[in-house]
Order: structure tokens, then sequence, then C-alpha cells
């Protein structure tokens, strides 16, 4: 396979090398001008369409290449463009039309955009959007099943896997777009559907079938009012519908037969007899499933059936009015405000049967509605001052408050098996008939509510005095104010409000006329903060020059510096990103260019945690301390570290652009990941997957111009993803790829 | 009741604004148009047909094809739009000094005579107090009126190269393994940012009610949840992303799902509890059971 592909490529560039090198000869530098177009009905038309095959050849683990780059084998539609300009700008229709599209054919990502106006009269613009998602890495959700279990089933793969596909449309007119009164209308959908796996936990944890389904379906029109020159008054209305109509059901994982050929159950995900999941070997029997397939403790967590609904409703209509002028010279002005509120409905109705053996359950029926509303206001108010002396006073507003009362009326009604205690045959098992079980039907009553109030305020004074230099001081202050009623009825309510104080500088200089220099900075200091690694201070610094010492060689480098900390005695929290990057993008000749780009980051997060862990053998747990000495109380989990993540990640990428002829134009490249971080191990099992890898892409193409407005292209790309860290019991991650694709490209 | 009044509330002041303005005088209007940023007429308007005597070539290839052309429409003046007006420029004989040329403003003043037209536009209303005014980044260093190589909005470059052209460090992170589909051209810088300014901090956008752009893609995270997930809801995606680019699956911010959560999930007397799960054991990630971590309408825990 991979020697014919080779010789493939081997024909297809001698071939397009020979051609391009007659037609070099022949035809004389006419190469390189942009096409002409073509006159028809009054209209320049300029068109391409980029028509080709692409192979694609896998080595290792697909699921992480489909994860990363999901290119298949077949043919494509990669490429179109279409312009339509009235020569006269009296078109009948439309004065200028543009169609443009990518990625037809299977490729992940593919878009078509449309655009058509006719001058004063409308505009049009439309967009179509498909990306698909086919995410199936371990590291996410894994049981990590022990070998020391009876049976052992290693779970190779992650369970937890989706293959998304999303749907985005919008379409939006606008009428007489010159007038003093102006109209819109659009309309966007946006459609997520395909197959993924979850998992629920009722006694063990199982498998599910999660058809995934969400549309959301945004309608908005509006007007603009110029009355005087440089004033606006825009009315806006949104309504947005969202439907969520995913489902899950059980889906077989880890099937055992019932004795007496009673049919047979489903054990689940995670398969640990050493630890009792899904639950522990009766003696004498040494495996939870016989030779024969059969489950020998039948008071064993498992599953007969499960599905669940919850059909979602959302309903959201939103208003703005907002304002806009720069009537006086001295001032420009923006106020707006929007008021929304959104109605939330799921209907829920989840049923489970089977055995929860610490409860004696044996079904479990649970219904009931959800309702949430979220209330929203939000306003902004900007201006600008334009002062003497070059100066001015910039002035942003923003408030925003929401608030969302919810409640869940649930009806629970359990079908248990009567007793007290763990069930245990021979009164309590999976083969207990419901109508051994006792009935009981309970209702709850869940009402809490979310609310938040946030306005911010930044001020700063901005000074250009000259082209070779200015700069900007400012103050940002902010408050915000969180209310979570967590039960009305106990009274418990979590209230934090929070202050926040950021000054913040820039400064820009151009010392010489091609050398443009850039630093800002910003600190900020949070009095408190909602969630644990909240930061109470976080500042950023950052550095950008870009230097152009000949109009073919442009240099660019910078410096960004963000850390943020709470210095809580308990939290200890700590962070911060590093990036440091240099490029240079060099063309002296116009059959030669180079671009070559370097980036380091240095990342790390951290804050002190308590947790609970048995494997002693770990570093994490042999030198963990004892949260309860240290003043944590959580008898939950004992055990106290310092959880840090630090990630250093090198990208380097490098393209040489040559044309050896005025037909022939090839590209080489090669770009590199490289990741290495740090992490403690809390499982012995656990893989640390993305911790330390490679991420190796090599490129190259050429296309060749064939004339008559043809071009014959070869690409060809490569992708090596290997991980350096410790694999761990599931399959490695580990894969390389290459991809080559082959087109034609029709162009006037 | 409320909600239904407050909207009332809303459309009136609409109305009431939209009358109020209508209905002021002429004089007002008159006497301020000329202080919006463009200088008043020193000179007269020649009208574009003059213009062409001289830069024909110019106004076929880069100007009569672009949306620029508009001008030349109902009452504007075309070239002279933007270069004032030009019977002095033409009295000399071409002389470049009698005629506005965009070479010699400063980027302020390049600004000001953009905006003097585009400034009404729904995406330029806040660029006078944007980051990037703020820092000398001017209309011109990314629109091209005479010479763009993007038609649509006349830029100097494409999206996102143009971005990457100062914003180095994104430029990297989009090309992490894990990252939001920039480089692909399915989605663009301006989606999440309104590169024209905002009040919200580094420009992004905001949905009209005030919620973070994400959910105009993640619909399915917005909510409103019968169970709120608090970090989703007050501090945002980035609480547990990285937006734009990850060495990490889902762009998290860290390589393991349990040591994110426990960040957070860690002393009951601080906050939300945490887990008593032994880690040793099953538990790889917490999202394995948690499966529902952005919200949920039926498990204050997010299990369903």
């Amino acid at each position: 396979m991979t020697s014919n592909i080779l010789r493939l490529i081997q024909l297809q560039v001698m071939l397009l090398t020979l051609s391009a090198i007659v037609h070099g000869q022949s035809s004389g530098n006419d190469a390189g001008q942009p096409p002409e177009g073509w006159e028809t009905a009054g209209y320049v038309i300029h068109q391409s369409i980029d028509i080709g095959y692409r192979v694609s050849e896998i080595t290792g683990s697909q699921a992480m290449y489909d994860t990363l780059v999901d290119l298949r084998t077949g043919p494509r539609f990669l490429d179109q463009t279409l312009s339509m300009q009235s020569q006269n700008h009296d078109g009948l229709l439309f004065d200028n039309l543009s169609i443009s599209s990518f990625g037809w054919g299977g490729d992940p990502n593919n878009a078509l955009h449309v655009r058509f106006d006719k001058s004063k009269w409308y505009e049009f613009r439309s967009d179509f959007r498909r990306d698909q998602t086919d995410f199936d890495y371990n590291l996410l959700a894994n049981p990590l099943n022990p070998p020391t279990s009876s049976p052992s089933i290693p779970v190779l793969s992650s369970p937890h896997s989706f293959y998304t596909r999303r749907r985005m449309s919008d379409f939006d007119l606008t009428i007489l777009p010159q007038s003093k009164v102006d109209f819109r209308f659009g309309y966007s959908r946006n459609n997520m559907t395909g197959p993924s796996y979850s998992s629920v936990h009722e006694g063990t944890d199982a498998l599910l079938f999660q058809p995934w389904n969400t549309t959301l379906n945004s309608y908005r029109m509006g007007f603009d009012f110029k009355p005087v020159a440089g004033t606006v008054i825009s009315y806006d209305q949104f309504f947005d519908y969202y439907m969520g109509d995913t489902t899950w059901q059980l889906s077989p994982f880890a099937p055992a037969l019932l004795p007496g050929s009673a049919g047979s159950v489903e054990l689940g995900l995670p398969i640990d007899t050493g630890n009792k999941t899904p639950c522990a070997i009766n003696p004498p029997a040494t495996s939870l499933i016989d030779p024969g397939g059969t489950l020998t403790n039948i008071a064993c967590n498992a599953y007969f059936g499960y599905n669940r609904y919850n059909r979602i409703r959302t309903w959201t209509p939103t208003e703005r009015l907002s304002f806009r002028t720069n009537y006086f010279k001295w001032l420009d002005l923006n106020a707006s405000y929007a008021y929304s509120d959104a109605e939330m409905n799921a209907a829920f109705n989840e049923f489970f049967n089977g055995l929860v053996q610490r409860s004696r359950t044996r079904q479990e029926l649970v219904t009931g509605p959800g309702h949430a509303t979220q209330i929203s206001n939000v306003a902004d108010f900007g201006a600008t001052f334009y002062l003497p002396k070059h100066l001015r006073i910039v002035d942003s507003f923003r408030f925003w408050a929401f608030r969302i009362p919810e409640t869940f009326t649930s009806t629970t009604t359990e079908w248990d098996v009567p007793g007290s205690g763990s069930c245990a045959p021979p009164t309590c098992s999976l083969l207990t008939p419901i109508s051994g079980t006792t009935q009981s039907a309970a209702t709850a009553f869940d009402q809490t509510s979310f609310n938040q109030n946030w306005k911010r305020n930044e001020t700063d004074l901005v000074w250009d005095p000259s082209k070779y230099f200015g700069g900007s001081i400012g103050f940002r202050y902010g408050n915000r104010n969180f209310v979570h009623v967590n039960d009305f009825t106990t009274g418990d309510v979590d209230n934090i409000v929070v202050h926040e104080y950021t000054p913040l500088a820039s400064l820009w200089a151009k010392p010489v006329t091609n050398l443009r220099i850039h630093f800002d900075f910003e600190h900020t200091n949070n009095d408190n903060a909602i969630v644990r690694i909240g930061p109470r201070k976080a500042s950023q610094y950052r550095i950008r020059a870009n230097y152009t010492p000949k109009p073919w060689a442009v240099l660019g480098g910078s410096i960004n510096l963000s850390q943020a900390s709470n210095d809580d005695f308990f939290t200890s929290y700590n962070w911060h990103n590093r990036n440091y990057s240099l490029t240079a993008s060099l063309m002296p000749r116009p059959r030669f260019s180079l671009d070559l780009a370097y980036n380091y980051t240095s990342y790390k997060q951290r804050a002190l945690i308590c947790f609970n862990d048995s494997a002693a053998s770990l570093p994490v747990v042999a030198d963990a301390g004892s949260c309860e000495a240290n003043g944590f109380a959580d008898s939950d989990n004992p055990l106290l570290t310092n959880g840090y993540y630090t990630s250093n990640v090198n990208y380097g990428t490098g393209a040489v652009m040559f044309k050896p002829i005025a037909r022939l134009t090839t590209n080489i490249g090669y770009s590199i990941t490289s990741v290495g971080g740090q992490t403690p191990q809390f499982n012995v099992l656990q893989p640390f997957g993305p911790l330390q890898y490679n991420y190796h892409q090599p490129m190259g193409n050429l296309a060749i111009d064939l004339g008559h407005n043809l071009t014959a292209m070869g690409a060809w790309n490569y992708y090596q993803y290997g991980e350096k860290s410790f694999v761990g019991p599931t399959d490695p991650r580990y894969f390389h790829a290459n991809n080559e694709t082959f087109s034609l490209r029709w162009a006037f | 009741m409320r909600i239904a009044g407050r909207h009332k509330l809303i459309s009136s002041m609409s109305a009431a604004g939209v009358l109020l303005v209508w209905f002021l005088p002429d004089g007002i209007v008159a006497q301020n148009s000329n202080l919006t940023g463009q200088n008043p007429p020193a000179t007269e308007y020649v009208g574009t047909d003059t213009c062409k005597t001289c830069h024909e070539d110019l106004y076929k290839k880069s100007f009569e094809n672009t949306p620029h052309f508009k001008t030349t429409l109902r009452d504007g003046h075309g070239c002279e739009s933007c270069h004032g007006p030009g019977s002095e420029h033409v009295a000399g004989g071409g002389d470049v000094s009698k005629i506005v040329s965009f070479k010699t403003l400063s980027k302020q003043e390049i600004n000001t005579r953009c905006m003097g037209c585009h400034g009404t536009d729904r995406e330029q209303r806040h660029f006078s107090s944007s980051v990037h005014a703020g820092n000398d980044v001017g209309c011109l260093d990314c629109h091209s009126p005479h010479h763009a190589k993007e038609a649509q909005y006349l830029l100097v470059q494409k999206q996102p190269d143009l971005c990457y052209g100062c914003h180095l460090t994104e430029k990297a992170a989009f090309a992490m393994p894990y990252h939001h589909r920039v480089n692909e051209g399915l989605i663009q810088c301006a989606d999440c940012h309104n590169v024209h300014g905002t009040t919200t901090v580094r420009q992004v956008r905001a949905l009209p009610n005030g919620d973070a752009p994400c959910y105009k893609c993640h619909a399915d995270k917005q909510g409103p949840f019968v169970y709120e997930h608090v970090p989703v809801k007050t501090e945002g995606c980035v609480s547990c992303h990285s937006p734009h680019g990850s060495t990490n699956p889902r762009m998290l911010r860290v390589s393991q799902v349990n040591l994110l959560c426990l960040q957070c999930h860690s002393f009951p007397a601080q906050g939300p509890a945490g887990p008593a799960h032994n880690q040793a054991t099953k538990y790889q990630a917490c999202t394995m059971c948690h499966a529902a971590i952005h919200g949920s309408n039926a498990s204050n825990v997010f299990f369903r």
C-alpha cells in the first residue's frame, strides 16, 4: 500500500515537473498574473474550483488520529470561489455577489459563505459551517479496570466517545443600508447531532448510548435610525429557541448470564472485584463470571435496563436599545441596554431496572419537571472625550446582572426488595421479581436561586503626542455580588461580594520608521473570590515588537507574562502562563520566501488539595501530609498535597517557498510541538497522556500552472504523535499518518 | 406581568427616542454636521469624474470595484469623501499638499476620518474606546481601501494571519494540537472578539443577554439549568478551558481532570466539598459519573 502511494507520488511529481518545464519554456512568463475574469451580462465574473483526491494512511491509534487530524481518504471538492460584480453597478437583482466554500466531500470542516448586495437597496450574507468532532480519548473517562480483577476486562480505549456533527447556518439581510432608517432581519440555526457515549451510576457505572441532538434557532430583527450626522439609535429584538432532544439508553459492555436461563444482565464499565465492583466474588467461586459466562454472585449491582429522557425547551427573548453619536467633535458616546428573560422547561424521565445492592433497589423511576428562568439586564456605556494636547479620556462601563430562579419537582418511585441491610441471596437478588418488591414513592421539591450582579468601569487617559510614541494609564474598578440560594427552607445562602481594583498602563513607540514596540501591563487585586481558584491577585505584562528592516523582511517578537494567585492559607493557589515568541517572514526574491516561528510556553497551575488515596506506593501518597494536622478538617480526604500541573511547550515551525520556474511553485515546511510536564499520579493505572509528547508535522506541496487557467497541485502532510510519558494500561496513543492530496484547480 | 412591563418600557423608550430626534430642528443638524471629525471644506468638490482624468487606473482597479464606490451614490463625493475637496489640488496641477493624503496623517486623524462614516456602524461603535485605538493601531493597519488583499472588509491580509502579525502568543496557541478551528478556516478571531472594541475585557463579544460568545456554538452549555455549576456562570469557560488552544484534550488547563476538580473541591469549610472517593480505585475521571458537569436539570451533583 505504502509503496503504491509512493510510486503514485513519484509519478505525479515527475509528470507535473515535466509539464511545468515544457510550459515554462513555451509560454513565456505570463504565469502569476491574476486572471482577467469573464465579462457577460454586465458582470465581471471570477471563479475558481479546486477538485482533488486525498489518500490517508494511518499507522497506530486511529482514535488519536481522528481526535487530532481526522482527514480521510476519498475525493474532495476542496475549494471554490465565485464573484460577480456589476460593471456599472446596475445589476438587476444584485451588484455584487460572492460565494466561497471549502471542504466538501467528507473533510471534518467545511463552510459555505454567500454575500450579495445591491448598493443602496439591500445587503445579504449567509454562512454555513459544518464541523465534525471524532473524540475518543482515553484519559477523560476510563474505568481503568485492574488486571487483578476476576474477570479482568481491560478497557483499552475510552468508552466515552463523541462522533458529533455540528451544522451552523447564519442568514442576515439588511434593507436600505444607506438610508436614514435601515432594517435588518436575521436567522441562525445551530444543530448538533451524532452518536456519543456517556455513563450513569446506579450501584455501578453503566455505559450509555447517547444520540446527541440539540438545536438552537435564533431569530433577530431590528432597525437603525440616523437622525443627524454621526448619530444612530438602534433597536433589536432577538428570539432564541433551544431544543435539547438528546436521549440516553443502556449500551452493552460487560454482559453476563443469570443462572437458570433467566436471561442476561449488564455489569457495567468498572470491573474491579478486588474492590467489590460491581460486587464481590462469593467463594467458592473464584471469578464473578464462571467459564460458562454465568454470574456467580446474583446479588450484584447490575442493569437489566436503563433509559432517560430530558426534553429541554428554552425560549429566550431579548431586546436591546442602543445609542451612538460622534455628533460633537470632542465627544464619542455609546450606550445600550438589553433585557432578556429566558424560560427553560425540562421534562425529566429516568427509568432503571436492575439491582442496587446497597439500597436493595430493583427498579426505579424518576420523573419531574425542571424549570429555570434567567432574567438578565445588560447595560453598557462608553465615552471618549477628546482633550487638547493629544489627550483623550476613555471611559467604559458595563453592568451585567442576572438572576436564575430554579425549581425541580421530582417524583421518585422505587421498587425495593423487602428487608434491611445490603442485598444478599436468597431473599434479595437480581432474580427477585418486581412483584416481590415493595413499591414506594417520594416527592421532592428543590428550589434554588443563582444570582449575580456585576458592575465594571474602566477609565483611561490616552496620550498620543506624535507618531513616534504614546501611551495610556487607566484604572478598572469592579463590583461583583454573587448570591446563591442553595435551599430556601434552611436558608442556606452563599453571598460573596468581590471588589476589583486594576491599575493598567500601556506604552508604544516607533523609534525608527519600521520598528514598532508595544508594552502594556495590568495588575488586578480582588478582595475576595467566588470559586477557590479564583484569583485574588492577577497581573499581565506584554511586550510586542515588529520590525521591517526591508520591505521583504518582517521580524516580530513578543513576551507575554500572565500570573495569578490566591494566597489564602487553605488554598495557596498559584498560576502562571509565560510565553515567548519570535517570528520572521522573509521574501528577498519573488521566487523565494522563508517563514520561521518559535514559541516557548511555561505553564503552571497549583493549589493545596486534600484527597483520599490508598495507593501508598505512589509518591504523592507517600509524601502527603495530613489535612487534619494542618488544620484542614476533611475526614473524607485525609491526605494533603500540593496539587500541581506544569507544562513546558516548545513550538517551532519553518516553511520555504521556492519557484524554480515561473509556472512551478513548491513549498516545504515542518512544525513540531514538544510538550514536557509534570503532575502528581493519584492512581497506579493512571496514564499521563498529554503530559509529555512530541507532535511532528512536516509538509510539502507543489503547484504547476498548466496554462488555460489550470493548476495541478500535489500536497503531502505527515503527522506523528507520540507520548513520552507513562502510557498505562490503555492502548498506546501513538500514530503517524501520511496524507497525500492531488488536485486540479481551474480559475478565471 | 413585571417582565411584560419591562418589554413595554423598552419599546416605549425606543419610540420616544426616535420621535425626539426625528423632530430635532434641522438647524442644529446643519450647524453641527461639520463637527463629526471631518474638516470643513476649505475648497470645493470637483467630482469623481475630475479625479478620474488623472487617476483612472486607480479608480478602475482599486475603487470602482470596492464597497467605497457607494460614496459616489446619493449625495456622496466619491474620492473626495475621504480625501477632501479637490479643487485646489486640481488647480495646483496635482499638488499633493493641496489634498488630504493619508500618508501624512496621524493614526488618530485617519481614524477620525474613517469613523466619520463608519463610527455609527454596529461593529465600530466602540472603536474610539477600543484597546486597538488606545495603542496606536489604526484603521489602515488592518484595512487598505485601495490595495486590499482580502476583498471582504478590504483587509490587508486574511484572518487569522492578519491578527497573528501582532498576536504571536495566540498564533502559537492555535498551533497547539487541541485548538479552536481558526487555522482551518471554520471560525475567525472576529467571531469571538470585536477587534473594533467592546465594553468587555479583551474585547470579547457578548451575546445579547450578556452571556459569553462561546454559547453561540456550544449552545447546550448555556442553560439556564436547574442546577448551575458555579464557575461556569461566574468565572466563565476559561475557568477550566484555554480558549485558544491547549496541549490537553478538550482544551483543558491541566492534563488530568481530577486534579482540576480537586483544586476547587477540597475543603468543605471553604466551599464545595471534596470527593470521598479513593483516587486509587476505579475513578479515573470525575466526569465519568459527573457527566453533566456544565449544568444539570435533574442532579445537584451533575450525574445526569
